[in-house]
C-alpha cells in the first residue's frame, strides 16, 4: 500500500471518528471468576516480644507487658480479624478481639496488639509458665476454625472459598516479685 | 522481531507523519471530555502551597510538626526499636537508621571474660515515648564472654543470670540505650566475694510446703541478689550472694510451687544468721472454697465472667488465686487460702467483654475452716456513646470503634483488664459498654479517612461523647534507610503524639502505623493538625 493511500485511510479514520476511543460496553467485558482466597500471615521477624520464650515479673508497679504481631494478606481487600488468648488449653475463651482493615496492601499498617497490665487480677499474674497465642484469620471464627465464605461461580453455581487462619505463641515465664527500676 | 526488522528496513517518515496528525485529532477530541483544572490541593512541592501547609501525596495541607516516630526492625540479634522526633513532616522524609542496633555486653568474672551459660534480660522504657516499654532476652555462653544483643533505644535495666546458681546475678540500672551500638562491660562477683548458705522454708513449725516453694534473695528495690532456686522436698535450699548484699536490705522471696495455693512470702533479711533457723511461711492452714452465683444488674446470672480472689493470707503472704470462669448460671468455685484478718481478702469479678455487668472488687470475709458461699451482684456497666459524621455531615455507619484501658480512673478505681470493640450502626452512632477507667479511644473509618485515637474518661455514669466529623488527613511518606544507604523493607513504624493525662504524666499517643514496602517506602495517613 501507498502512503498516499494509507494517509487517506488514515484521515478518512479520523474524520469518521472525531474523538478519543470509547471504552466497550461493560455487557462485553467477561467477569472474572471468584480468586481462591490465600491465607494471611505473621510476621514472625517483627514480633514483640521477639523471643518466643521470655520472663517478666508479675508486681503490680511492672510495666504493662505489650504483645505486638505484624501481619500480612496477600489478598489486599480482605479484613482480618484476630484473637489473643492466655492459657487456651485452661480458657478457651479470646481474651481479646479485634478486626485489622485492608489498607490496599499486603502488609497489614496496623498489627495484632495485646496489652496486658499486673496492676489487675488476670491470667498473666499467677506465678508460673503461661501461654499467649495469637490467632489471625481472614474469616469469620466458629471455635477458632475459619469458616469458608460461599462464591457464585460464573455459571451461576456456588462454591466454598476457604479462609485461613494462622496462629504465634509465646510462652511467658511469669516470676513473683516487683520490677527493678529501669 | 520480524515486524520490528521489516520496519526498520524501511522509510517510516512517510507513515509516521500522517499517524501524528491522526494522533492529534484523537487527543483533541480526548481532550474535549477532561478538565484541564488540577484537583484543589494539587501540589508538587511545598512552594505550591500556602504556608504553613506542605505539599503531600494527597495534596496541601498541615501534619502537626510534633510527631514522634518508632521504627521497629528485626535483625538477627533481635527485634528493636529506635525512637526519633519527626520533626516538621514533610514529603518522601527519610528516616535513617543505624546500620545495627545493638548492645555489646561484655560478661566478665575475676579479671577474665565469663565463659560459662547466662541469661540475658534487659528491660526498659523509651525516654521518647512515655508509657512504651520494650524487653529483650537472650541466653548462651561465649568463650570471649561477649554477647551481641538488640537493645532498643531508651532507658533499660540489664541482668545477667549465670545458669550456675553459686555465681549471683549482676544487674545495671540506668543504662541508656541511643541509636547504634553501645558497649558495656558487667562483672560478676568473684568467688572470693561471694558467701553462700544453706537454710529450709516450711509452711508450718516442721511442715514442709506439699509442693516444694522457689526462693530467691531480692534487694530493697526489688533487684536480684541471688539467682531462684527451688527448695527441696523437705524445704532445704541453698542461695549464694554477695558479701555486704544484705547490707542495704533484702528480702528472701518465697513463691509457691507449680499448681499450689500458697503464698508469696517476702521475709525480711539482714544477718546470714537469719539462715540458721527455718523461715516459717505460715501457709498451712488448709484451703477454703469460696463459691457462689455471680448477678448481672438486672438479676440474671453472668456467665464467663473471669474470677479471682488476691490480698493477704494466714501466716502474712500474698495470696493470688484464679481465674476461674462462671458457668451458664453464673455459678463459680475457686480456693485459696484463709485470710489474714478481716478484709484482708477481696474478691475481683470481671465480666466479659460486651456484657451489661460491670467489674466488681468487694473484700470478701474467708476465716477458714468452713466453706463460704454466697452470692454477688455486679453493677452495670457504663455506657459510652459517640456518633461518626462524614464531612457532609452524613452519618457513617460501620466504623470500627474500639476503647483500650490506659489508666485507672482514680486511685480508688481498679483499672479495667480489658477493652471493648463494636461499630457505628446506620445512624453513625455507637453505644458501648464498659467499665469506668481512661481508654484510648480508636475509630477506624476506612482508607479515605485517618484512623481517629484520643483519651477519653469514661466515669461510672458513662460518657457521652461529641460527634466527631471525620477529615480528611494528609499521608506522610516516608523512607526507611540504614546509615549505610541500604533500604529498610518489612520495618514497622509507628508515630506517635504525646498526650498530657489529666493527672499531668505525659503519654505517646499512637496515630498510625504502617509497614514499610521492599523499597523501604512508608505511607501513613494522618491526621492534619487542627
Amino acid at each position: 500500500m501507498s502512503a498516499g493511500r494509507l494517509l487517506g485511510l488514515l484521515l478518512g479514520a479520523a474524520l469518521a471518528l472525531p474523538g478519543c476511543l470509547l471504552p466497550q460496553e461493560d455487557h462485553i467485558i467477561q467477569p472474572l471468576p471468584p480468586l481462591l482466597n490465600q491465607p494471611p500471615r505473621i510476621l514472625e521477624n517483627l514480633l514483640q516480644p521477639a523471643s518466643r520464650f521470655f520472663t517478666v515479673r508479675n508486681g503490680g508497679d511492672c510495666p504493662n507487658l505489650t504483645f505486638l504481631a505484624p501481619v500480612s494478606d496477600p489478598d489486599v481487600g480482605d479484613t482480618l480479624i484476630y484473637n489473643f488468648y492466655v492459657d487456651p488449653n485452661l480458657f478457651p475463651a479470646f481474651v481479646k478481639q479485634a478486626t485489622i482493615p485492608n489498607n490496599g496492601e499486603a502488609d497489614r499498617s496496623d498489627p495484632a496488639t495485646f496489652e496486658v497490665s499486673f496492676a489487675t487480677p488476670g491470667p498473666l499474674q499467677q506465678p508460673g509458665d503461661h501461654v499467649v497465642e495469637v490467632l489471625v484469620s481472614d474469616g469469620a471464627l466458629v471455635n477458632r476454625e475459619p469458616q469458608p465464605k460461599p462464591v457464585t461461580l460464573l455459571d451461576g453455581g456456588t462454591a466454598l472459598n476457604p479462609t485461613y487462619a494462622v496462629t504465634y505463641a509465646w510462652t511467658v515465664t511469669v516470676v513473683a516479685g516487683p520490677c527493678p527500676p529501669p | 522481531m520480524i515486524r520490528s526488522s521489516h520496519l526498520r528496513g524501511r522509510d517510516c517518515g512517510a507513515i509516521i507523519r500522517p499517524i501524528q496528525v491522526v494522533a492529534a485529532v484523537f487527543l483533541a477530541g480526548c481532550n474535549l471530555f477532561n478538565d484541564s483544572t488540577p484537583p484543589e490541593g494539587t501540589c508538587h512541592r511545598d512552594q505550591d502551597c500556602p504556608p504553613p501547609q506542605r505539599c503531600y501525596v494527597d495534596g496541601c495541607g498541615t501534619l502537626p510538626a510534633d510527631l514522634l516516630a518508632e521504627v521497629i526492625t528485626s535483625a538477627a540479634t533481635g527485634v528493636t526499636s529506635v525512637d526519633m522526633p519527626l520533626g516538621a513532616p514533610v514529603a518522601n522524609m527519610p528516616l535513617v537508621l543505624p546500620d545495627r542496633q545493638q548492645l555489646e555486653l561484655s560478661v566478665r568474672r575475676g579479671g577474665g571474660p565469663y565463659p560459662a551459660s547466662v541469661q540475658l534480660l534487659a528491660t526498659g522504657q523509651s525516654t521518647l515515648l512515655p508509657g512504651v516499654y520494650r524487653a529483650a532476652q537472650t541466653a548462651g555462653a561465649a568463650a570471649n564472654g561477649i554477647f551481641q544483643v538488640g537493645l532498643s533505644t531508651g532507658v533499660s535495666s540489664v541482668v545477667v543470670s549465670p545458669l550456675d546458681p553459686t555465681v549471683p546475678p549482676t544487674t545495671r540500672a540506668g543504662v541508656i540505650m541511643d541509636a547504634g551500638v553501645l558497649s558495656l562491660t558487667l562483672d560478676l562477683l568473684p568467688a572470693a566475694q561471694v558467701q553462700t548458705v544453706q537454710g529450709r522454708v516450711l509452711a508450718g513449725p516442721g511442715q514442709p510446703e506439699p509442693v516444694p516453694p522457689t526462693v530467691q534473695l531480692l534487694g530493697a528495690d526489688g533487684r536480684s541478689l541471688s539467682s531462684r532456686t527451688v527448695a527441696d522436698r523437705d524445704g532445704g535450699f541453698q542461695l549464694s550472694f554477695g558479701i555486704g548484699a544484705l547490707d542495704g536490705g533484702a528480702v528472701l522471696q518465697v513463691s509457691p510451687g507449680p499448681g499450689a495455693i500458697g503464698a508469696v512470702a517476702a521475709l525480711p533479711i539482714s544477718d546470714p544468721a537469719q539462715f540458721g533457723i527455718p523461715f516459717i511461711v505460715g501457709d498451712s492452714a488448709a484451703p477454703v472454697e469460696v463459691s457462689g452465683q455471680v448477678l448481672g444488674p438486672d438479676g440474671s446470672p453472668v456467665a464467663g465472667a473471669s474470677i479471682f480472689i488476691q490480698g493477704t493470707v494466714v501466716g502474712g503472704g500474698s495470696g493470688n488465686v484464679g481465674p476461674t470462669v462462671s458457668g451458664d448460671a453464673g455459678t463459680f468455685a475457686l480456693s485459696t487460702l484463709p485470710q489474714a484478718r478481716p478484709g484482708a481478702l477481696q474478691l475481683w469479678i470481671v465480666p466479659p467483654p460486651g456484657s451489661i455487668a460491670g467489674l466488681v472488687r468487694t473484700p470478701v470475709d474467708v476465716p477458714g475452716g468452713a466453706p463460704v458461699a454466697g452470692s454477688w451482684t455486679c453493677p452495670a456497666r457504663p455506657v459510652l456513646s459517640g456518633g461518626v459524621l462524614l464531612p457532609d455531615a452524613g452519618p457513617r455507619p460501620g466504623a470500627v470503634v474500639r476503647l483500650d484501658p490506659v489508666l485507672p480512673l482514680d486511685a480508688g478505681i481498679p483499672l479495667p483488664p480489658s477493652g471493648v470493640s463494636g461499630q457505628t450502626g446506620e445512624a453513625g452512632t455507637f453505644a458501648l459498654r464498659l467499665d469506668p477507667g481512661v481508654y484510648q479511644l480508636e475509630i477506624q473509618t476506612g482508607p479515605a479517612f485517618p484512623v481517629l485515637r484520643r483519651l477519653v474518661r469514661v466515669t461510672s455514669s458513662g460518657a457521652e461523647l461529641p460527634v466527631v466529623t471525620l477529615a480528611a488527613g494528609r499521608t506522610l511518606t516516608a523512607r526507611i534507610l540504614r546509615d549505610a544507604g541500604t533500604v529498610v523493607p518489612q520495618a514497622l513504624l509507628r508515630v506517635y503524639r504525646l498526650e498530657t493525662l489529666e493527672d499531668g504524666t505525659p503519654r505517646a499517643l499512637l496515630l498510625g502505623e504502617d509497614t514499610s514496602d521492599p523499597l523501604g517506602a512508608v505511607r501513613l495517613l494522618l491526621p492534619q493538625q487542627q
